[in-house]
């Protein structure tokens, strides 16, 4: 016990040398700024739910998908420019993360229609690739997501 | 005993327990290697393609095999059976001397069974293997007793390794009436494909042609090791290979029986192998679907796709669907013009594809806006819109659901 203790002592004693981590890198810095689609997959998750091997199927060459360019700024507002087909159907408007320290949707509206898209490999400050989804929705399930590969533009 | 403690004992069960029930990932994609052929002293790579599994990817992926033998004891994988990822994600490679690999003899077997699995044993594929009819062959080198020439493998396609194995000493020259002129020669392949057509190339070694290399141990054995995307710069599907031998300079030639080119036909995994996929299942009428024919090659070894007309011939889909009321809208090449939005395109594997969004396809004349499509069938018709190109194919039929969003 008394061996415990001592120990206790000197543990507790010892000076916290270690530097303060700092902030967490911020994800909403990291999105800002004009994105673009490199590659786009199209996912059944009822599929990969089963366990079946074909799940995805890439669609980067219908719909001019490669147009798909998103640009998110610094004052919350956002706009969907080219040609591409835009799943979400709201061209601009204001976003926002569902978490800004680990966010897995970025909320977006036009101030009439609410939409999201889920935030699959999160961007990160220093890296110009980040991966984006669309999920449909039925009867309140998710059953499909284009998964949208997006490299940053002028980083 | 306490209750805490049976849960204590109940989760070092589970933890203790858990490497030992691997949950399957389905089958592994397709496996290859180049060279193609090999003698199984002679270094190889070999490709596995876990395309559609989870273990895409991964880097910590291993190679069990009980064919020959077991490479490592499977409680304790080592750097020998360790898979190299590529620039293909579901891609990897083993690059190895098969006889060290697996402390065969050199009356290797031709065969080989396994699986992949991750190195802490939690996921794998399913097996590889003789029984499931996927086990990875191995080219008998025995085999040219009976040919003058062989293409390996059999089932050999412009994506994947080639190689060509030709017997020198039964080889015929030119006028078919000697053989054996190039034994002890120097010996260079001139290959083309598709008749030698145009389009097949034939040119892209240059003259005389690609050098061949002597098989180590196998007297009067020639081979060349080909990718054929990087032989020919845009090559078609293979329908066929051909090729002959020289010398460097055209005065002694080896080829097949009468003098005549060496052709070669893919062989098929048998007709009716031609696949329809929808992807995905379930759709709204907001979503892409994607229709994919993949054509088989047919039995007759003519190496041409079944159902696959040439030239500017196009496969249409027409489409008829039910709506809400339980009408049918028929929309045939009477409603719905011949234009590109129901032309299929050809993927550069030589599938065809047909993607639309069923919402954005038809004008609204065609298709009312606002109408709730209960059920669409698919039926594959020819250019002309009279025939099918797959005779008497049954319609596809797809229900789309409901979008929340």
């Amino acid at each position: 016990m008394l061996v415990s203790l001592v120990g206790l002592f000197l543990i507790s004693g010892c000076k916290k040398d270690f530097p303060a981590i700092g902030d967490y890198p911020s994800k909403t810095e990291a999105l800002q700024g004009t994105w673009k689609a490199e590659k786009v997959m199209q996912l059944d998750y009822v599929a990969q739910e089963k366990g079946e091997n074909l799940f995805q199927w890439n669609v980067t060459a219908a719909y001019n998908l490669t147009d798909f360019t998103v640009q998110f700024n610094a004052d919350g507002t956002f706009v969907i420019s080219g040609t591409a087909h835009n799943f979400a159907k709201i061209a601009s408007g204001t976003w926002s993360f569902d978490d800004p320290a680990f966010p897995s949707k970025i909320n977006i509206t036009d101030g009439a229609t609410s939409d999201a898209f889920a935030v699959i490999a999160p961007p990160k400050k220093g890296f110009d690739m980040c991966t984006i989804s669309y999920d449909r929705y039925s009867n309140g399930k998710k059953i499909i997501g284009y998964q949208y590969y997006l490299k940053k533009q002028n980083p | 005993m306490k209750k805490s403690t049976n849960y204590i004992l109940l989760l070092i069960f589970f933890v203790l327990s858990a490497p030992a029930f691997a949950e399957k990932v389905g089958p592994v994609n397709a496996i290859w290697s180049y060279p193609a052929a090999f003698k199984p002293d002679q270094q190889v790579t070999f490709y596995f393609d876990v395309q559609g599994t989870t273990l895409v990817g991964r880097t910590d992926l291993h190679l069990y095999s009980w064919t020959p033998k077991e490479i490592e004891p499977w409680s304790n994988p080592t750097a020998n059976t360790l898979l190299i990822p590529t620039s293909n994600t579901a891609v990897y490679t083993l690059t190895c001397i098969p006889n060290t690999l697996w402390g065969s003899p050199a009356d290797f077997g031709f065969i080989i069974n396994g699986l992949i699995k991750t190195e802490a044993g939690d996921f794998q594929t399913d097996d590889f293997s003789d029984a499931n009819g996927n086990a990875f062959k191995l080219f008998d080198y025995a085999a040219l007793s009976s040919n003058i020439a062989v293409v390996w493998p059999a089932e050999f396609s412009r994506e994947r390794p080639i190689s060509i194995i030709a017997n020198m000493a039964a080889a015929w020259s030119n006028n078919g009436t000697g053989q054996g002129e190039l034994v002890g020669e120097q010996a260079y392949i001139w290959l083309g494909m598709n008749a030698w057509t145009p389009g097949s190339q034939y040119n892209a070694l240059g003259n005389p042609g690609a050098r061949c290399s002597d098989v180590p141990n196998e007297t009067n054995i020639t081979q060349y090791n080909f990718w054929p995307d990087s032989v020919f710069p845009t090559p078609p599907v293979i329908k066929e290979l051909d090729f002959l031998f020289n010398n460097g300079t055209w005065d002694k030639t080896a080829r097949d029986v009468g003098g005549k080119d060496f052709i070669f036909k893919p062989a098929t995994a048998g007709a009716g192998s031609a696949s329809f996929t929808i992807f995905p299942k379930k759709v709204t009428q907001l979503d892409i679907m994607s229709l994919i024919y993949t054509p088989s090659l047919d039995t007759t070894g003519a190496g041409i796709p079944v159902g696959i007309l040439t030239g500017s011939d196009r496969i249409y889909v027409f489409m008829e669907f039910e709506t809400g009321s339980g009408a049918l809208i028929p929309v045939d090449k009477a409603v719905v013009p011949q234009t590109q939005k129901l032309q299929m395109t050809t993927l550069p594997d030589g599938t065809y594809q047909f993607s639309f969004i069923l919402n954005e396809l038809f004008t609204e004349t065609e298709l009312p806006a606002g109408v709730e499509v209960k059920k669409i069938k698919f039926t594959f018709m020819n250019f002309d819109g009279a025939s099918s190109p797959f005779g008497d194919m049954p319609a596809y039929t797809v229900v789309p659901v409901k979008s929340d969003n």
